[in-house]
C-alpha cells in the first residue's frame, strides 16, 4: 500500500477550501421584504440554515442577523444592532458561519457585549480563540459529580446549602431582597481566598448605572482582574439581550475546557426570558402560558446544562451557574421561577420579611435547598453545621410563639433561645464574605451552646471576639482549619475554650 | 373555500404550466385570479421572484446584470458560462452607482464582482 502522508492531506484540504473561499462565484442573496421591531422578514436564502448569520447590505454599511424562523416563503431574521438603517429591498447574504465571540483570557478584567466588543474605552480585545455562541453541552461521559467546593463566604449558604463546582444553584427572591447582592459576595470571596475562580457576570438588561456601581465595587475589592462583565443595558435590543447568557458562557468555557474553574452569574434569567419572549411574538411563534414561547423551557435548560464539572480526562475543570431569577409578591409557583427551579440543583430563596427584618442576608432556611452540594460541602463546615438547617427552620416555625415565652414547655423554649442566637449569628453585612475558619469557629460556638449565655444582641459582638482572640492566640491552629478539613478533636477544644473565656465578657 | 397554498407551490405550478406550452398569458391570469380571491395580490413581486426561482431550477434563467458600462461579447459569454442555464435570457442595466465591473442576479444567487460591493466591504472589515 503506499504511504499515506496524512500532513500533505491537510495542507491540500486547507487550500481547497482557502480558494473556495477566495472563489467569487453565485452567492445566495435575499431580499428584506419588512422590517420592523428589529425583526426583519427576507425573500430567498432557501439554504440558509438555523441561527445562522447573516449580512444585510444597507446604504450604511452592513448589518448582521441571525436566522431564527425558517419557513417555506421566508425567513424571520433577529437583528444584531438597530434596524434603522435597514429598508425593505435590502440584499441579505449568508455569512456562512454560526455566531461567535472572542475568549479567552485576554478578557479578563474587561466589560464586553454580547458579541465581544469592548464597552470599557480599554482599547480592542486581542483573543486568539473564538467561541460558539451556541453549544452544545457536554456529554454524560464527560461529565464528574460536584465534589469540589465553591465557597461563597456567606455562612448561611456555605452552612446550610452549600454551593459545589459545576453545580446551578439558583437564586431567587422579590426586587431588592439581596438578590445580586450574594452573587458578588461569592465574587469577591473567589479573590480573597485565591481560589482562581474566573468570574463571569452577566447582566441582562440591568440598569447601566447599576452595572457602572458593581464594576466600580470590584475594582474597589481588587477582583476585577479575574472577572469578565458582559453587559447589556434596558435599551439595547432584544436579540443582544438574548444572546447575552449564551455568549458569557461560551466565554466561561474557555476556562472549563482549559483545566481551570469559571462561575458564571447570570443576572438576571427573568429579564432574558422576557427578551426572548419579546423575539418570539415579534417572529408570530404561537405564544403559551403567560405568553411565553413553547421553548421557553429549553431556552433555560440547553444554557445551564452547558455547567458542568468536567472528568479527570477532559481537564477537570468546571463551570458553575447561579442564576437569578426574580419573583413578584414572593411567588415561586409563576411558569419561568418553576421552569428553573427545576432545571437548576437547588435555589436559595430570599424572602422580603426576612429582609425587612433586618436578618440579612435574607435566606429562607425552609424553602432553600442545595441538591448536589452535599458531597462538594467543606469538611471543617459540614462536621459543625450538620444540623443547622433542621435547627433554623424548626425555629422559623416556632418563632411566632416566642412573644409567649413564660408559658412555653423547656425544650420549645431552648429550641427558640438557640434559633433566634443562630439567626443573629448567620447575619452578615455585605462585601464581607468569610474564611472557612470563621465560619467554623463561629458556628461551633453557637450551635454546642457555647454562647447561651449571651444575649441575642451581643452575639455578633462575641462572634467578632472569638475571631479576633483565636487569631492573634492560635494562628497556626487556624491556619490549617482553613484548609478544610475535618477539625481534630484538640482544635475543637481550643476553639471551645477560647469561646469559654469570650462568651464571659458578654453575659447577661 | 379556496385552499391557502404556500407561494412556493403556486410558483412551482406556474412554471410547470409554462415549461409544458400553455399560454403565458394563460397561466398568469390564473395566478391572477388565484391572488385576488385569497386576497394575498400584495405578495405579486415575491410570486413573481418565486416563479422566477422554479423556473431557474428547470433550467430556464432569467440573468440582470448590471454594470457601468455596457457589456461587450466576451463579458456576456462568461456571463453564461457563470451561469451554466440551458436557456439564459440576460436583461442588461446600465447603473453608474456600481461605479465598475459587473454584478449578476439571477433567481436566489448573486455574483457580484462590481467595486461598489469591493468598497462596502472593505468598510464593514474596518469597521
Amino acid at each position: 500500500m503506499a504511504d499515506i502522508k496524512v500532513t500533505e492531506l491537510a495542507e491540500e484540504l486547507r487550500a481547497a477550501i482557502a480558494g473556495l473561499e477566495t472563489s467569487e462565484g453565485l452567492n445566495s442573496v435575499g431580499i428584506v421584504t419588512r422590517i420592523g421591531d428589529g425583526v426583519a422578514w427576507v425573500h430567498g436564502l432557501r439554504d440558509a440554515g438555523f441561527s445562522e448569520m447573516l449580512e444585510i447590505e444597507t446604504k450604511e454599511g452592513i448589518v448582521e442577523a441571525f436566522a431564527l424562523n425558517l419557513m417555506e416563503d421566508e425567513i424571520g431574521a433577529v437583528l444584531l444592532g438597530s434596524d434603522t438603517n435597514v429598508s425593505a429591498g435590502n440584499t441579505v447574504r449568508l455569512k456562512g458561519t454560526l455566531l461567535e465571540v472572542p475568549v479567552g483570557p485576554e478578557l479578563l478584567g474587561r466589560i464586553v457585549d454580547p458579541l465581544g466588543r469592548p464597552l470599557d474605552g480599554a482599547g480592542p480585545i486581542k483573543a486568539k480563540q473564538t467561541g460558539l455562541v451556541e453549544r452544545e453541552a457536554i456529554g454524560v461521559l464527560g461529565r464528574r459529580h460536584v465534589h469540589e467546593p465553591l465557597m461563597t463566604g456567606i455562612m448561611a449558604i456555605d452552612a446550610m446549602f452549600p454551593v459545589g463546582r459545576g453545580q446551578r444553584e439558583l437564586i431567587i427572591g422579590d426586587r431588592q431582597t439581596g438578590k445580586t447582592a450574594i452573587a458578588i459576595d461569592t465574587m469577591i470571596n473567589q479573590a480573597r481566598q485565591k481560589t482562581g475562580v474566573v468570574n463571569v457576570y452577566v447582566a441582562i438588561g440591568q440598569k447601566l448605572s447599576k452595572i457602572a456601581r458593581l464594576v466600580e465595587r470590584l475594582k474597589q475589592e481588587g477582583v476585577m482582574e479575574q472577572t469578565i462583565i458582559v453587559a447589556t443595558g434596558p435599551s439595547d435590543a432584544a436579540s443582544m439581550l438574548y444572546l447575552a447568557p449564551y455568549a458569557a458562557t461560551a466565554m466561561g468555557e474557555y476556562f472549563r475546557d482549559n483545566k481551570q474553574h469559571a462561575l458564571m452569574i447570570y443576572d438576571d434569567l427573568t429579564k432574558h426570558a422576557v427578551a426572548y419572549r419579546q423575539m418570539s411574538l415579534l417572529l408570530r411563534r404561537p405564544p403559551g402560558r403567560e405568553a411565553f414561547p413553547g421553548d421557553v423551557f429549553y431556552l433555560h435548560s440547553r444554557l445551564l446544562e452547558r455547567s458542568a464539572k468536567l472528568t479527570d480526562k477532559l481537564g477537570g475543570g468546571s463551570l458553575t451557574a447561579l442564576p437569578i431569577i426574580e419573583t413578584q409578591a414572593g411567588d415561586i409557583s409563576a411558569y419561568i421561577p418553576t421552569n428553573v427551579i427545576s432545571i437548576t440543583d437547588g435555589q436559595i430563596f430570599m424572602e422580603t420579611d426576612l429582609f425587612y427584618q433586618g436578618i440579612r442576608p435574607a435566606i429562607s432556611a425552609g424553602l432553600s435547598v442545595s441538591r448536589v452540594g452535599g458531597d462538594a460541602q467543606t469538611k471543617a463546615v459540614k462536621s459543625v453545621g450538620s444540623h443547622l438547617k433542621l435547627g433554623l427552620s424548626q425555629f422559623r416555625e416556632l418563632a411566632s410563639f416566642a412573644q409567649f415565652g413564660s408559658d412555653l414547655d423547656a425544650e420549645t423554649k431552648a429550641q427558640i433561645d438557640r434559633g433566634q442566637r443562630l439567626t443573629e449569628l448567620l447575619k452578615q453585612p455585605q462585601y464581607q464574605p468569610m474564611s472557612v475558619w470563621e465560619q467554623v469557629a463561629s458556628i461551633y460556638a453557637v450551635n454546642n451552646g457555647l454562647f447561651d449565655d449571651v444575649s441575642v444582641a451581643k452575639i455578633k459582638d462575641a462572634q467578632a471576639a472569638l475571631l479576633t482572640r483565636l487569631w492573634t492566640d492560635h494562628k497556626e491552629a487556624m491556619r490549617t482549619l482553613n484548609k478544610g478539613d475535618k477539625p481534630t478533636d484538640d482544635l475543637l477544644e481550643v476553639i471551645k475554650k477560647t469561646a469559654k473565656t469570650v462568651a464571659k465578657g458578654f453575659e447577661g | 373555500m379556496v385552499l391557502r397554498l404556500s407561494r412556493r407551490k403556486i410558483a412551482a405550478l406556474a412554471a410547470e404550466k409554462i415549461l409544458s406550452g400553455e399560454s403565458r398569458q394563460k397561466v398568469l391570469r390564473e395566478v391572477a385570479a388565484y391572488l385576488l380571491v385569497t386576497r394575498r395580490t400584495r405578495e405579486q413581486m415575491l410570486l413573481v421572484r418565486d416563479i422566477e426561482d422554479a423556473l431557474a431550477a428547470r433550467g430556464v434563467v432569467v440573468a440582470d446584470v448590471t454594470s457601468a458600462h455596457p457589456l461587450t461579447e466576451t463579458i456576456k459569454s462568461e456571463i453564461s458560462k457563470l451561469v451554466g442555464a440551458k436557456h439564459l435570457q440576460l436583461r442588461e442595466r446600465i447603473d453608474p452607482e456600481v461605479l465598475g465591473g459587473v454584478r449578476v442576479d439571477v433567481p436566489g444567487k448573486r455574483f457580484d464582482g462590481t467595486l461598489q460591493r469591493k468598497l462596502t466591504a472593505l468598510k464593514a472589515q474596518q469597521l
